[in-house]
């Protein structure tokens, strides 16, 4: 699973950087918050998640998952800033483009840091730069 | 809250007289500094608990008439002051009475097809079915609205325009009588109170085949309606 988190932050970043659509980071970034949480919760035996949402830190939790949990917390706060109900606005996320990249930075570093994270085992090669191979 | 240059319009069902259990209140708030917005600070009354709070700021609500939002077609089709400050007074009503045609349809296609195939990548690894239907929902929604809006009917209700674009296209009725269904996920992301049914791989398969055959026409469409927007523009 940590490779599957990793490419999909990639995938938030090219959406971004490519220019695509203020409708492909919401999906993006909603993705790669879920997927997170439902890869620590699962290391944790705990329910996963079926959507992306705030997520209360397992106090239990070693000091990797919580900072994982913290950081999709406030991906999730700052989603919420960036993408109205409405309409997702791309100058908005534009404008929000460099405290969003600071934050899937630190995820990237915390995800690389949880000790076990449930490994591929599929035939499967990733390649970072986002695609599948 | 600063109350200069705020104002307040509520869009959305409640606006339409068509509430439901699942509806909020949605509030449009236009302001200089929405940072400081928070739901109790709003000149109305209403229960926080209620609201789908959006906010743009005025720079934003101009940049989105100049590409003639569908947002802002939305609200200029429905939506109902409930506060202005006395310096904007008008200001948003004479901004929607001077809309624009739509110039993002291809873009919004385009992205659209792009989300589908993220969701056909998603699904080969560990995924949330209910955020992935919850993803297709909106899309065939915003799609809809879009070929609606194309056709000439703006409807941007939940769950008319796709019932409005199924019989338009005399598509497979069973589309727009199970939207209703998928949307669930989508509702369930915003009120809790709406339940999720129990659905599988295949069912999520299938929405993204119809979607995506839906997408085809609209495409189309859009092709044409550029295409006569262009040519009106380029002979006037």
């Amino acid at each position: 699973m940590k490779e599957i988190c990793l490419q999909q932050i990639t995938q938030v970043r090219l959406a971004i950087t490519s220019n695509t659509d203020a409708y492909t980071y919401r999906s993006r970034l909603g993705r790669l918050i879920v997927t997170c949480l439902r890869s620590v919760t699962k290391k944790l035996g705990l329910p996963q998640p079926i959507l992306p949402g705030l997520y209360k830190v397992p106090s239990d939790a070693s000091l990797a998952i919580k900072n994982v949990i913290n950081c999709c917390n406030k991906l999730w706060e700052l989603s919420r800033v960036l993408s109205q109900p409405s309409e997702p606005l791309e100058s908005r996320w534009k404008t929000g483009w460099e405290e969003l990249n600071c934050e899937l930075d630190l995820l990237y570093g915390y995800i690389l840091k949880v000790d076990g994270f449930e490994t591929l085992n599929q035939n499967l090669s990733l390649n970072l730069n986002g695609h599948s191979s | 809250m600063n109350k200069q240059n705020v104002a307040i319009w509520l869009y959305g069902s409640y606006a339409r007289g068509c509430e439901d259990q699942y509806s909020d209140y949605d509030i449009l708030a236009v302001c200089d500094h929405p940072v400081s917005l928070n739901k109790n600070e709003l000149p109305i009354l209403i229960p926080e608990e209620k609201i789908s709070l959006t906010y743009y700021t005025w720079t934003e609500i101009k940049g989105m008439a100049s590409y003639g939002s569908l947002f802002l077609h939305h609200l200029s089709c429905e939506a109902k002051i409930i506060y202005e400050s006395e310096e904007v007074e008008g200001r948003l009503s004479a901004i929607l009475n001077k809309l624009c045609f739509y110039k993002k349809a291809s873009k919004d296609i385009r992205a659209f097809f792009t989300v589908l195939n993220d969701i056909e990548e998603a699904i080969k690894y560990d995924y949330s079915i209910s955020y992935e239907l919850s993803v297709i929902g909106t899309v065939l929604r915003h799609s809809c609205i879009l070929g609606c809006y194309i056709g000439g009917f703006q409807k941007f209700g939940r769950s008319e325009p796709v019932e409005i674009f199924v019989k338009q296209w005399g598509l497979d009725h069973a589309i727009a009588q199970d939207f209703n269904k998928l949307y669930c996920f989508r509702l369930h992301s915003q009120r809790e109170n709406c339940a999720i049914p129990l659905v599988n791989s295949d069912y999520l398969l299938l929405w993204c085949a119809r979607v995506k055959s839906i997408l085809k026409i609209i495409k189309e469409q859009v092709d044409i309606y550029e295409r006569d927007m262009f040519a009106t523009n380029y002979s006037s």
